[in-house]
């Protein structure tokens, strides 16, 4: 997308959603997952969204199907919900206590696409635990859609630029 | 298989083992965890001397198609040749052993030296040297400048295996009660078996042998894994699925091992269950009709119905459960592992039941998965009690131990520790340098 970026279609889309509308919501969401208010990000969602964190052994993972090749995270809706309750429970091991989380996010781009609104970030997520600091690092892709007045994540695609998990070794948080 | 016996009154060769039969006590010395002696020694006779795991054929299906791999500490090159022979080749140029082939994988038809420009073919015969003179007319007349090939490379129902010893037994005898657990998975499909896009790779802290314990350790599920079936619990609408399970486990001999359970959390071969959906239903009883016919009902319930976690010795876990999925764990040093995970699945596996196997796989398995960072939670803190002076020397595997037990081939519930007590056992008679492995004794 990266030439067609805030072109007049997307300075429409503007009307729809302005930058600062974006960018202040981008923020609120990393405010919450460094918060670990995931039931409140969890919310964030459509009833048909879906997370992903794309497979970081593959080349172009903005292109690739869940259904086809082998993902870290591809959550529909329901599962999403799972995964954030489960979080929350002392007995998800890997997250008690809960990591300490920086979620950055910067270079947005933005543009129309209908009704919705596709948004490319950039972010580096820290993750402290046990006197540790592990960084992960990559693009999100967010596609947002207006409801009842609030804008809501319809998709979430991390991915990562890693080209392995040495040494982080899981993605025990959310991205 | 035994090249010596061992000392009078004992039955474990190195001192890292300690078997009570009176008290009904296993237990693994926690240095085996943690020493540097032990890591060398590992390298030196565990990694130079059992068959490890290389690929799948799926992964070179053409003439050229090629994958760079470390296995076992080395740089190799897995590739198919002109004649579509498989061949594994050590992955450094014969002149001044750079690196050759820097691309994961890929398809070629020679490999080029970035370096002075030696070009070898898909066989490893070096084609060209890129110099206009200066070397001797038969500079290699011998096959000196060649690229050095793996000592044996075999396989076993399309799983590709490596040995760096040249008088290992065959692999096939390797195996032992193990291969009929690969077949058991091959045979899951009448198309072959492909390893699906998207392997993953992590490190962690803890000894490489806490993910070998762990990966068929049934008896930990219900506690680290609460979480998880609370999640199948919901799902299933049903109560308590960790106590509807049983089965088994076992040594499968020269320290392979398994368990083998019943569990309803569905499989795309061949177990349906309400979560997947109606329209899944049929594709899943026709995958099984097919077992059925190919296989005779006793085997088709076995291999469509069960599920079963193996690990092959030394390092090789086949997880045959919600999906398949086949890691290789290494030492990176004694306190770190390296750890590489590949999916599995029918090689003409319809797309729905496909989507379905990769979502099973992902609820659990993972880096990212349900359960697998709770796993990674668990050998980290036991390799943190270890290295933090946890008191006492003394790691117990002792669950299920009968007096009379046949070690390599201990036999117990699917919650008690015998398919460990058989690994450990091939553990120490192999560092002992007790099994040599070989067929020439060497």
């Amino acid at each position: 997308m990266s030439a067609q970026l805030e072109t007049p279609r997307a300075a429409q889309a503007g009307r729809a959603a302005g930058r600062e509308e974006i960018e202040n919501f981008l923020y609120h969401e990393a405010e919450l997952l460094d918060d670990w208010q995931l039931a409140a990000w969890e919310a964030l969602f459509t009833e048909d969204g879906r997370y992903e964190v794309a497979p970081i052994s593959l080349d172009k993972p903005e292109t690739l199907d869940p259904s086809k090749v082998l993902f870290l995270v591809a959550d529909d809706r329901a599962r999403l919900k799972q995964r954030t309750l489960r979080l929350m429970k002392k007995s998800a091991h890997a997250e008690y206590p809960h990591s300490r989380t920086r979620h950055l996010v910067s270079n947005i781009r933005f543009q129309a696409d209908g009704d919705e609104i596709l948004t490319r970030s950039v972010f580096v997520v820290y993750r402290i635990r046990r006197e540790e600091v592990m960084t992960y690092m990559g693009q999100n892709q967010h596609r947002l859609r207006r409801v009842d007045g609030a804008l809501r994540i319809v998709s979430k695609r991390a991915c990562l630029d890693l080209e392995t998990l040495k040494p982080q070794g899981t993605v025990s948080i959310i991205l | 298989m035994l090249d010596k016996p061992a000392a009078p009154g004992r039955e474990m060769y190195s001192d890292y083992v300690a078997v009570d039969r009176k008290a009904l006590r296993f237990r693994v010395d926690r240095a085996a965890y943690s020493s540097q002696e032990v890591f060398q020694r590992e390298r030196d006779t565990i990694f130079a001397r059992c068959w490890l795991y290389l690929g799948h054929a799926s992964e070179v299906p053409k003439a050229g198609d090629f994958m760079a791999r470390n296995v076992g500490g080395r740089d190799l090159i897995f590739t198919r040749d002109r004649d579509g022979k498989a061949r594994a080749m050590f992955n450094a140029c014969t002149h001044r052993g750079s690196t050759l082939c820097r691309e994961a994988s890929g398809s070629t038809k020679v490999f080029t030296c970035p370096y002075h420009g030696w070009v070898f073919g898909l066989d490893g015969k070096l084609r060209d040297t890129a110099a206009k003179g200066g070397y001797a007319p038969n500079f290699n007349a011998d096959g000196l400048y060649d690229l050095v090939p793996v000592p044996r490379l075999e396989s076993f129902r399309d799983f590709f295996f490596i040995n760096f010893n040249p008088d290992a037994i065959p692999l096939v005898d390797y195996l032992a009660g193990a291969g009929d657990y690969l077949a058991m998975i091959a045979d899951q499909s009448a198309a072959g078996l492909e390893v699906i896009a998207g392997s993953q790779s992590f490190s962690c802290y803890g000894n490489w042998k806490l993910l070998i314990e762990n990966s068929y350790d049934a008896y930990h599920g219900p506690s680290l894994h609460a979480s998880y079936f609370e999640f199948l619990d919901n799902r299933m609408a049903a109560s308590n699925s960790a106590a509807t399970q049983s089965g088994f486990a076992r040594g499968l001999g020269n320290g392979h091992g398994a368990f083998e359970i019943q569990l309803q959390s569905g499989r795309a071969v061949a177990q349906w269950i309400p979560p997947f959906g109606e329209e899944a239903k049929g594709r899943i009883e026709r995958v099984n009709d097919e077992l059925i016919a190919r296989l005779g009902a006793e085997r088709a319930e076995r291999v469509g119905q069960r599920q079963r976690n193996m690990i092959i010795f030394p390092n090789l876990v086949v997880n045959d459960n919600l999906a398949v999925s086949i890691r290789s764990v290494y030492p990176q040093s004694p306190t770190r592992m390296d750890v590489r995970v590949w999916a599995v699945g029918p090689a003409d596996e319809d797309p729905l039941l496909r989507k379905i196997r990769l979502d099973n796989y992902l609820t659990f398995i993972g880096p990212a998965g349900f359960a697998t960072p709770d796993d990674i939670e668990a050998f980290e803190l036991c390799q943190r009690g270890n290295d933090h002076g946890a008191p006492g020397r003394w790691s117990d595997l002792s669950k299920g131990m009968s007096e009379d037990e046949n070690l390599l081939f201990a036999q117990g519930d699917f919650l008690d520790e015998a398919q460990m007590r058989s690994w450990w056992t091939q553990w120490d008679r192999i560092i002992a340098g007790a099994d040599s492995l070989s067929t020439g004794r060497g």
